[in-house]
């Protein structure tokens, strides 16, 4: 009860508490060490990769897999040479280089992964909101189809989109991606099922109808979420090479790039200090962005500290 | 700022806003009846559900369907039969199907015990605002950044290739090559690292569930004398309970879908005595590519898996809504 | 809270659109790739579209005949009415696969495609009718078609007998190239260690004295039972190779033999077929597929060894299974757990994950050039490994010195042993009767075809290009550039194989010599599970009641026996063999 009046009086005189504890405790004393090895052990990889992507491929790495490299050699210009993917389709012929891979790369990652954050969000929404026997049908769906291994569908859903003319577009591809299946769901809606009645009840007293709740109240509730899981969303949509491989024949992205230079009949690109030089090309971009928007995207660590 | 309290309201001791059965009824009976709320419901709900029927059911049914015909590629007939199941046990063989379910269920396990734990425990740091928390949540995010494709390879020279000619030149010491079935140590660097980059996603979403978790009401269980991991146990667990829920029910359908990155470090030889359900089932799928007459056993396959894992599922759902911590 | 959304959005928003531009401006000098790659549409010319898998065999045969074929059709009107004139094939060469989806509703017209199931993608739809091509009259070779160029049974493959409604036998495509799998070796190395048998040694003497130490000395007559020829001194028998591995890696201190670490299941199983397929010639292998005729060499392990059967059998699609009883395949296995079991007789990333066949290919051609490593004298790999290898070829050259070019390097394809003397000079015997003493294994499935999607008035011109295609000329041409060859019969005369890389000889040489086994049949029981006879699926086994994939694997992972193995793949096939049927 106390607690509650603190917060409300908080919230009501606009006082954010800026930090929780910092004291060490064993648990944390003990997270701290095993913390610092993993990012040592991480850290230990990614240097190796990137004293790799140094070295000369054929006359050091071969017999130096491990040190120093013997001269510093730049992949890089030469991976970038490479990196392009002919496309030959009735829309297109020619050779996409890697400028243009990151665009279709950003709008098909960033479409895919905001319809894909925010359907599971509103369908989570009307489930835990509205306690019809659908959506308790929508919830099982959920959980059903997650664990069902699918084999050999891929023809069907390839003409699926051929049929519905989804095939080869951008756009396309973010209405495939727009369903509310997976664990997503179960997140935003275990959120929303903890939304008391009376939270929602007094703004419909307001006047407010069931779109300004869910404008006004519920998507601002999981605001945190929303971005967590579209960030994660993203990413993965960033790294996938084979939807883009299959669907967006005309439209390659980073990740088709660096698919295709893996698999490239070159026998250079085949080296691992190349591999790993592409590897970091294909990185970088999203890694910036990524270290820049961190602190908000990672959900914020002050409680409080988004203003409404 | 709304979450915050919303939080809190729940966690109260007195428990007067809990959402027991009966206050489940309540809210519902306010909400239903209006038909402004029907019409709402249904205009939002149309796409998703028009979507589903459309990608998932019109695409997969075919898949489902498959598992009960046989397929004569050279005559293009096409014929009823439940011979499938058996046969793709013959295929597999007994002795390598419950190496699968060891294996499976194992990795399920270790996941379970080790994963969650750590990642709750990681993000529990990071939520308490301990020195580099927010250095580490970035670099434990990292491996999540970087493509699977390109971590593995990385790994895979690293721990095959560079280590261990760095123990030979450096202190003339053979060491096993981890990788190699061969030498017992597969399955466990396997696992070791699906678990090492596997921290990003949960610890996100835990500390993200954490970040909700009102201060004062932290403070006030340091008043009640709960520190440390009491407090972790009592105070910060029940409200990450929501996040922690749904992990724990996807794991158990990872039991039928996870090939621990196998395909990424053996292709389509991984040896049977380190194989998941859902190495088998991604790889034979792959290995079949295009040639149908094989496709309907491996349906039938992953039909008996969902056959399984479908209650599995549904029964962790109900453990959890009955058990959970949230529920108190 | 929504402007805050919006904010955030629109930072993101910006800063990736930011990166995309810089990196979009900095790509924008443009990426060359080497090769001809794609190429612009000429407005004033009709177009074919032709896919090309660009894997092991490259692009580099089909840009020589797209550049014939345009000259040749440089005035020809394809579309009357629209001004243009003359042919332009665009290339679309990657290594993207393909689907019968994409095949079907794809841009490209013709396919040049490996590893596909040909009676799948009829199944699919997914193929056009190119009988015309096949068996109808080659203009640009009036006497020859393309379905005389095929074997007996590739015809009783690719064609399908009464699917048309003029009655006469269907083709929707026909084989492209030929690929199999076995040994190469470095001959400079064997000339400078001696690497040869001595003619006329003595099987009890000590290793060192089986083999020439003078260079007077005379080696034996090798493989192919002749005197005088490159082959001379070569193992002929599985005990010969034996001790050739451990002169080089005992008494010399080289390694005997590498193969790649990460694929060693496969590049082993593909040898294994390899030695199956050599043993037992190609009307018992053919049995495998074609489940039709009598097997004369089946046998079994009794008391811990091998024996032979008293009688034949007749195989049927019933009890094709107890082809995997072959006498060969218990030879072949035997000599796989050899090599895999025996830690002197190969490298040491034999079983290392991460090290690929280019990388087993590259050390194999730098060891003992870079001054590091010791010399490899022999690799298991796929008769393209060459082409796979070409920037190791050119850089070395560059870098050492013109012997190490592609041209010069002194490499040859080694002719695969024998399983003991019987059939060795079973072999030779056969040679000298001018007959063929080898047998080969194709494991390439590749096909050239036609889009179902195509349309009606380009249908001939595909047909054409086709025909034009395998003409004798562009057969050889494709030897000439390829260092390999088609899978079609054509004669390759001296004039050709002078032009050819001193590897490239040597394989064309044993290929002459060879009976070509094309693993595919129309048997129902072949069509309907294609990719389970695949070489490298094909010997599944099932020892202690597990199944057993890759014998390569279980030898090295499980221990298992040569004669486990070899009881288990009855085993596994027997009970199995109704899944399939």
């Amino acid at each position: 009860m106390f607690n509650r009046e603190l917060a409300k009086r908080n919230k009501l005189l606009g006082i954010r508490k800026g930090k929780t504890h910092s004291a060490f405790t064993p648990v944390t004393i003990i997270m701290l060490v095993v913390l610092i090895l993993y990012v040592a052990s991480l850290f230990l990889l990614f240097l190796w990769a990137l004293m790799t992507a140094f070295k000369d491929p054929l006359y050091d790495f071969r017999t130096n897999p491990w040190g120093f490299p013997k001269e510093f050699v730049w992949n890089f210009t030469y991976v970038f040479s490479q990196f392009a993917v002919p496309v030959s389709t009735a829309k297109r012929i020619g050779l996409v280089g890697m400028g243009e891979m990151y665009l279709y790369s950003f709008l098909y990652a960033g479409g895919s992964a905001f319809f894909n954050t925010l359907v599971p969000c509103i369908t989570a929404y009307l489930c835990a909101r509205f306690k019809y026997k659908f959506s308790r049908v929508m919830h099982t769906i959920v959980l059903v189809t997650m664990v069902i291994p699918v084999v050999g569908s891929l023809p069907a859903e390839i003409r699926m989109a051929q049929s519905l003319g989804l095939y080869d577009q951008i756009w396309g591809m973010w209405i495939l991606k727009a369903n509310f299946l997976g664990m997503y769901f179960l997140v935003f809606y275990n959120i929303f099922k903890v939304l008391p009645a009376s939270y929602t009840e007094a703004a419909k007293i307001d006047g407010a109808g069931n779109m300004q709740v869910l404008l006004r109240i519920g998507l601002p509730l999981v605001r945190n979420t929303f971005f967590t899981v579209f960030l994660i969303y993203f990413i993965q949509y960033w790294n996938d090479y084979q939807t883009p491989l299959i669907y967006l024949p005309t439209y390659p992205t980073i990740a088709n790039g660096m698919y295709s230079v893996s698999v490239t009949p070159t026998q250079e690109m085949s080296y691992v200090p190349m591999r790993i030089a592409a590897a970091i090309l294909m990185l970088v971009p999203i890694l910036v962005v990524f270290l820049i928007f961190q602190k908000r995207l990672l959900g914020n660590l002050t409680v409080g500290g988004i203003k409404g | 700022m709304e979450e915050t309290s919303i939080r809190t309201e729940l966690c109260e001791p007195e428990g007067n806003a809990s959402p027991s059965p009966s206050g489940r009824e309540k809210k519902a009976s306010v909400l239903k009846g209006s038909q402004k709320d029907l019409i709402f419901y249904i205009a939002l709900m149309a796409w998703p559900v028009l979507q589903f029927i459309v990608c998932y059911i019109w695409v997969n049914v075919s898949s489902f369907v498959m598992a009960f015909q046989e397929i004569n590629v050279a005559t293009g007939i096409t014929t009823w039969t439940f011979q499938n199941f058996g046969n793709i046990i013959l295929e597999i063989s007994w002795a390598n199907f419950w190496t699968m379910t060891w294996n499976s269920v194992l990795s399920w396990a270790l996941l379970l015990v080790i994963s969650i734990p750590l990642g709750l425990l990681f993000s529990y740091y990071i939520y308490k605002k301990m020195p580099g928390s927010i250095f580490f949540r970035a670099v434990l995010f990292l491996p999540s950044i970087v493509s699977a494709i390109v971590m593995v390879t990385m790994f895979r020279y690293f721990a095959s290739s560079a280590m261990p000619s760095f123990f030979e030149d450096l202190f003339h010491v053979k060491i096993p090559n981890v990788l190699d079935p061969a030498t017992g140590y597969a399955f466990w660097t396997v696992m070791f690292y699906t678990i090492w980059v596997g921290f990003g996603t949960s610890v996100l979403m835990y500390s993200n569930g954490m970040s909700g978790i009102d201060p004062e009401l932290a403070d006030a269980a340091h008043i009640d004398g709960a520190t440390g991991i009491r407090e972790f146990w009592h105070v910060t667990l029940p409200l990450v309970f929501p996040t922690l829920s749904v992990f724990l029910i996807t794991s158990v359908a990872n039991i039928f879908i996870n090939q621990i990155n196998l395909y990424s470090f053996y292709g389509g030889a991984a040896h049977s005595s380190i194989q998941t359900f859902g190495y088998y089932l991604y790889m034979a799928v792959k290995r079949a590519d295009g040639d149908y007459g094989t496709y309907p056993r491996l349906a039938a396959f992953g039909l008996m898996l969902t056959a399984v894992a479908i209650p599995l599922t549904l029964f962790v759902r109900w453990l959890l809504e009955k058990f959970g911590p949230s529920e108190d | 809270m929504k402007s805050t959304l919006k904010k955030m959005m629109g930072i993101a928003l910006s800063l990736l659109l930011g990166v995309s531009t810089v990196l979009a401006a900095v790509g924008c000098k443009g990426p060359s790739l080497p090769g001809n790659y794609t190429e612009e549409v000429d407005t004033n010319r009709t177009q074919l579209y032709v896919y090309n898998y660009d894997g092991g065999f490259g692009s580099e045969w089909l840009s020589k005949v797209k550049q014939r074929y345009e000259e040749l059709h440089a005035n020809d009107v394809y579309e009357p009415g629209t001004g243009k004139r003359g042919i332009q094939i665009m290339m679309n060469n990657t290594k993207n696969g393909v689907t019968s989806e994409t095949i079907k509703s794809g841009q490209d017209e013709v396919y040049f495609i490996e590893n596909m199931y040909y009676y799948s993608l009829r199944y699919d739809g997914a193929l056009m009718d190119i009988t015309d091509a096949v068996s109808g009259e080659n203009p640009y070779e009036p006497a020859k078609t393309i379905e005389s160029k095929l074997t007996a049974e590739q015809q009783n493959f690719y064609g399908i007998k009464g699917a048309r409604e003029d009655g006469k036998t269907q083709y929707l495509g026909v084989p492209h190239y030929f690929g199999t799998y076995g040994l190469v070796y470095n001959k400079d190395l064997f000339d400078e260690k001696g690497y040869y048998f001595l003619d006329g040694y003595d099987e009890n003497s000590n290793l060192e004295d089986k083999f020439v130490y003078y260079d007077t000395d005379k080696k034996t007559a090798g493989p192919n039972g002749q005197y005088g020829d490159d082959d001379d001194g070569l193992p002929t028998t599985y005990q010969e190779f034996y001790w050739l591995l451990e002169y080089i890696s005992r008494m010399n201190s080289q390694t005997a033999l590498s193969w790649t670490g990460q694929y060693y299941t496969q590049y082993l199983g593909f040898l294994l077929n390899s030695l199956v397929a050599d043993y037992e010639g190609l009307d018992q292998m053919m049995l495998n597929f074609t489940f039709d005729g009598t097997a004369t060499d089946l046998g079994s392990i009794t008391g811990g060894s091998f024996a032979e059967d008293a009688n034949d059998l007749q195989i049927t699609e019933e009890n094709g299974w107890e082809l995997k009883r072959q006498s060969g395949v218990y030879y072949a296995l035997d000599f796989i757990e050899n090599l895999v079991d025996t830690e002197m007789y190969h490298n040491s990333n034999a079983f290392t994950d991460s090290y690929s066949h280019l990388d087993n290919q590259q050390d194999f051609l730098m060891s003992g050039v870079d001054g590091v490593t010791t010399p490899i004298a022999m690799t298991v790999d796929g008769m393209w490994w060459q082409s796979e290898s070409s920037q190791v070829f050119s850089s070395m050259a560059s870098r050492y010195g013109d012997q190490y070019s592609m041209e010069n390097r002194n490499l040859r394809w080694m002719p695969l042993p024998k399983a003991n003397k019987e059939k060795a000079a079973e072999a030779t015997e056969k040679i000298a009767n001018g007959r063929n003493g080898y047998t080969v294994t194709d494991s390439l499935y590749s096909l050239c075809c036609v889009s179902s999607g195509i349309e009606d008035w380009k249908l001939p011109i595909a047909i054409d290009f086709i025909q034009f295609c395998n003409t004798d000329e562009s057969l050889i041409e494709f030897t000439t550039t390829t260092n390999t060859v088609k899978a079609l019969t054509y004669e390759i005369d001296e004039t050709v194989l002078e032009q050819l890389s001193p590897y490239g000889r040597s394989l064309i040489e044993y290929i002459q010599n060879a009976d070509i086994v094309y693993p595919y049949s129309q048997a129902e029981l072949y069509i309907n599970n294609s990719s389970m006879f695949r070489a490298d699926e094909y010997y599944r086994a099932t020892v202690n009641g597990a199944t057993k994939n890759y014998p390569a694997q279980a030898f090295h992972v499980d221990g298992i026996s040569a004669e486990d193995y070899f009881t288990g793949l009855a085993t596994y096939y027997k009970s199995s063999w109704n899944t399939l049927a």
